[in-house]
């Protein structure tokens, strides 16, 4: 009620930007005949930036036609310029072999073709005559070709420069399985995915978004399984957007998302190839953004940001059990706070009677209410926290050791709060690394301080009023039109097999009901080989030997 | 729309005064007062209040100063809520009677009545009915309270745990809370039966610290057998045999040692009792109500410092017919006490009102006089289950 204003300002903004002044045109020009004519109106376009790289030469086989390659320093691989150059420019005439070559080059437009046919060191090669692509090709890293007198350019596909390695995941550390996680090109992360899903249907579209940043963004998807309405939901959301700038898939996340004011994430996040090949297999779609390695997976669940990679390679035992440890940590990280405050300040019947009087002498001296006292503490907590993550790496010990003597032992020792005050608070800091998807943990952070501030006022009347508004909020959610409780609420018996428990992968599995298109896995079949057959080869094995 | 969400944040608004009892209070603005006291003003139509209250800060934590682990506050009132206002002039803070462990009720008072007492307790949100209660055996509720003892440095922690373990090994008392001191005191022509705490020592020295500093404290609180009531008027102590009868009667038997002789020697064998049941029956033929009290129990044999066969399964049926002699004795001594106060607190009127209501309707207003000479029968099935760790012992096979 209280963003309406917000709201509505976004809206009438939305409309205006469309047609924005700084953006690209998008009239189809064709591309100047005269050599020096381009060349001038490439310099000018960019502005005489000196990372524009233009060689002219002349070929051999047209002593009288110049020829210029155009490139950006930097975005290109400089070493498979050159390669390009010598061996599909600069051929010898003595080189030729077939007599129709010379005909043809005769015609000035034939040129072309030439050296296409000869452009071996270039994987990818193609003739167009477009001003705004040519140039967007340019800028994405590709070189240019132009000859003089002739219409049209060749574009070739020589990106490359500086880029980070795959790495190993920084966020989403794992134990078990691959090690392996997205970087910042689209390309390199969409190959990762690729490699995992060796399936013809696994289909992808390409769209730039962002009138300046032309960022490319893909949308991924496995056909037949993914739900041919999510897929043009998201294809539509995704071409609604007006936005100057994709600078990372945040952008995207808050423009593509169902509700904009909820605390609670409606579009997880991963950086990790193998979860969203996971997902894909669900029947879920996945959004990659150039330039960020964090992938967007829709629609998106409650029940997804307590499941780790993990959780599909360990045993289903110590699965289901690391589970009901996260989703005890994340009721730890939003009730645990409030919950102490309630006891302490209205309920003190229900502390046992020796844990009372324990309480009773901590509590001696403490200057401040309880609820200020937690107050405090979270919220130093909270500068620690914030602290570690944006502090240079160098000074990361002093920060760490400050906060703990501080916060802990001096607070305590110099009687401004209780010991039991640090144990809630550091138990509720542990507790909110539990999650695998860390944007939840944020939510329940936030969420902590109204509950506290309920607490303190109402006791756990407070707590349990807030609790009903929160799932009355959550059941209202929506991530592309599933509700966010699925499979709790509406509750499908089916798909308990993976959310808070995990089956294991003998039970017939079933996709996730909403998002999938076929519910039924073959995991038996064709998929994973049975037991049987992994019987059979090991004792083909010991025949051998 | 917005009518309706505004409906919503009307029922939202609603739900705010809906809380009931306010009440927000910091820890370390309450004084928890872990067992209370009530006692008569001699001469006075008055009560005595007296609260324990706890010193955390010198019991707990690692800033424990060790000093004196409570402190005695008392308030006079013509009611037990002006009572424990007046406290208010001397505790600086409010006092918290919710973990009340412990209520004492001083001998004076409960031989005039306990029926008042009780009626703050099951009013005010605070007190637990679960509480237990003890009766200040020849003492104040007062002087009980201002006990130091040792093991546990919360006195009232001391008491509850004699009683406990007392109720629970030895059986000569039992725990009885504030709940069933109501109903009892609801039994017609009979009373609840509370436990006694007895002071043993110099009253005065058992206030100082000093007390427990030394191995044998002077001064202690002891359990001390079971007050009978009639009518809210303490009528009469049992202790020893007739104690534990009255726990086998209410089925509060959980576990006792009895002595059984044997030829040689009188009280030589020990029986303790693993398990027990009993349940009363009661058949009414005319003005007489007969009661029937069946007990099963189970035991093993504890000790025997005479030579026992146990691999004779006649030796064991012996002792066992011996066990059910004993239990029948003490039951029935229980019972001619209780005929000889007049006042049933054995709950045999219940058993009646189950058997017969319509006997129970005309009964019920003489039942202290008809159950004063009413027949009780009792039965006992009492089965040895284990003989202990040897099969054969070195005194009887030294006596061999």
């Amino acid at each position: 009620m209280f963003f309406k204003p917000f709201v509505r300002a976004i809206k009438k903004r939305k409309k205006k930007e469309i047609v924005h002044e700084l953006g690209f045109h998008e009239d189809d020009q064709p591309l100047e005949q005269d050599l020096n004519r381009t060349v001038e109106r490439i310099k000018q376009e960019l502005g005489n930036s000196p990372d524009v790289i233009i060689r002219t030469f002349r070929m051999d086989i047209r002593p009288h036609q110049r020829v210029a390659v155009i490139y950006m320093e930097g975005l290109t691989d400089i070493e498979k310029v050159n390669d390009f150059v010598a061996h599909s420019l600069l051929f010898k005439q003595n080189e030729k072999e077939n007599e129709n070559e010379s005909s043809m080059s005769s015609d000035p437009q034939r040129i072309f073709d030439v050296i296409l046919n000869r452009a071996l060191t270039v994987g990818d090669a193609k003739y167009l005559n477009n001003w705004n692509v040519m140039m967007h090709a340019l800028l994405s890293g590709d070189i240019a070709v132009f000859v003089d007198n002739c219409e049209g350019c060749i574009i070739g596909n020589l990106r490359g420069g500086e880029r980070r390695p795959v790495t190993e995941p920084e966020t989403e550390v794992n134990i078990r399985g691959p090690k392996d996680s997205f970087n910042e090109t689209i390309g390199t992360n969409i190959s990762l995915i690729r490699r995992r899903l060796k399936s013809p249907n696994l289909w992808m579209e390409s769209m730039r978004i962002g009138d300046i940043t032309q960022t490319d963004v893909s949308i991924m998807y496995l056909k037949g399984i993914a739900e041919d309405r999510l897929v043009e939901e998201v294809r539509r959301r995704l071409k609604d957007i007006r936005i100057d700038a994709i600078l990372e898939s945040g952008y995207v996340e808050d423009l593509i998302q169902d509700q904009t004011f909820t605390p609670f994430p409606l579009v997880y996040n991963t950086e990790r190839p193998d979860v969203v090949a996971g997902n894909l297999l669900e029947g879920r779609i996945a959004v990659l953004v150039d330039g960020t390695p964090n992938t967007l997976i829709l629609p998106t669940t409650f029940s997804q940001f307590f499941k780790a990679a993990e959780d599909y390679y360990q045993r289903v035992e110590f699965t289901v059990f690391m589970r009901l440890i996260r989703y005890f940590g994340f009721f730890v990280v939003m009730l645990l706070p409030s919950m102490y405050i309630a006891v302490t300040t209205h309920h003190h019947e229900m502390i046992p009677t020796p844990l009372a009087i324990n309480l009773l002498a901590q509590r001696e001296g403490v200057p401040f209410p309880v609820f200020f006292e937690a107050f405090l503490m979270e919220a130093a907590f909270e500068l620690m926290r914030e602290a570690g993550t944006r502090m240079p790496r160098a000074v990361g010990q002093a920060v760490s050791t400050v906060g703990a003597i501080v916060l802990g032992q001096a607070a305590v020792e110099a009687g401004i709060v209780t010991a039991m005050m640090v144990i809630v608070v550091s138990f509720t800091g542990i507790a909110s690394f539990t999650m695998p998807g860390f944007t939840l943990t944020t939510s329940a952070r936030l969420i902590r301080f109204p509950m506290m501030i309920a607490a303190s006022t109402f006791g756990f009347y407070g707590i349990f009023m807030c609790t009903i508004l929160l799932v009355a909020h959550l059941t209202s959610l929506r991530s592309f039109g599933i509700p966010y409780l699925s499979p709790f609420a509406p509750f499908g018996f089916k798909h308990q097999k993976d959310a808070v428990l995990r089956a294991p992968y003998k039970t017939p599995a079933t996709r996730p009901g909403l998002t999938g298109g076929r519910q039924e896995i073959s995991n038996q079949k064709d998929g994973v080989p049975s037991s049987d057959q992994n019987d059979q080869t090991s004792e083909g094995v010991k025949h051998d030997t | 729309m917005t009518l309706k969400k505004g409906f919503l944040a009307l029922m939202m608004v609603c739900l705010l005064p809906l809380t009931g009892c306010w009440n927000y209070r910091e820890m370390n603005e309450l004084a928890i007062a872990i067992a209370m006291g009530v006692d008569k003003v001699q001469g006075r139509d008055e009560y005595n209040i007296s609260f324990q209250v706890v010193n955390a800060r010198d019991i707990a934590g690692i800033k424990a100063t060790g000093r004196i682990p409570v402190n005695v506050y008392s308030g006079k009132g013509k009611t037990l809520l002006e009572a424990v206002r007046k406290t208010s002039q001397k505790v600086p803070r409010r006092i918290n009677t919710q973990h009340m462990r412990v209520f004492v009720i001083g001998e004076a008072l409960a031989r005039k009545g306990i029926e008042e007492v009780f009626e703050l307790m099951e009013r005010d949100p605070e007190p637990r009915l679960t509480t237990r209660v003890f009766i200040a055996r020849n003492s104040d509720a007062a002087t009980i309270l201002k006990t130091v003892t040792a093991v546990e440095a919360i006195p009232a922690n001391a008491i509850l745990g004699k009683l406990k373990i007392t109720g629970r090994v030895l059986a000569e008392s039992y725990e009885t809370e504030m709940d069933d001191v109501i109903r009892g005191l609801m039994i017609k022509g009979g009373g609840p039966v509370i436990s006694g705490i007895k002071l043993v020592g110099k009253g005065e020295a058992g206030e100082k610290i000093s007390n427990v500093e030394q191995t044998e404290p002077p001064t202690d609180l002891y359990t001390s057998g079971m007050a009978l009531f009639k009518k809210g008027k303490l009528v009469g102590w049992v202790k020893g045999d007739k104690a534990r009868g009255v726990s086998w009667i209410n089925n509060k038997m959980k576990s006792t040692i009895v002595n059984l002789d044997c030829e040689t020697k009188k009280d030589a064998i020990s029986i303790d009792i693993i398990r027990s049941n009993s349940k009363i029956k009661s058949e009414v033929k005319g003005e007489q109500p007969l009661i029937r009290i069946h007990i099963k129990e189970i035991g093993i044999l504890g000790e025997a410092l005479c030579p026992v066969d146990v691999g004779k399964s006649a030796e064991i049926r012996k002792l066992e017919q011996q066990w059910n002699e004993e239990t029948e004795r003490n039951v029935m001594a229980a019972v001619q006490t209780a005929q000889k106060l007049k006042t049933d607190v054995l709950g045999f009127g219940a058993a009646v009102e189950r058997a017969n209501p319509k006997a129970w309707k005309k009964m019920e207003k003489e039942w202290d006089r008809i159950f004063a000479t009413c027949r009780v029968e009792v039965k006992v099935e009492s089965t040895i289950r284990r003989t202990g760790m040897v099969s054969k012992p070195y005194l009887y096979e030294e006596k061999k």
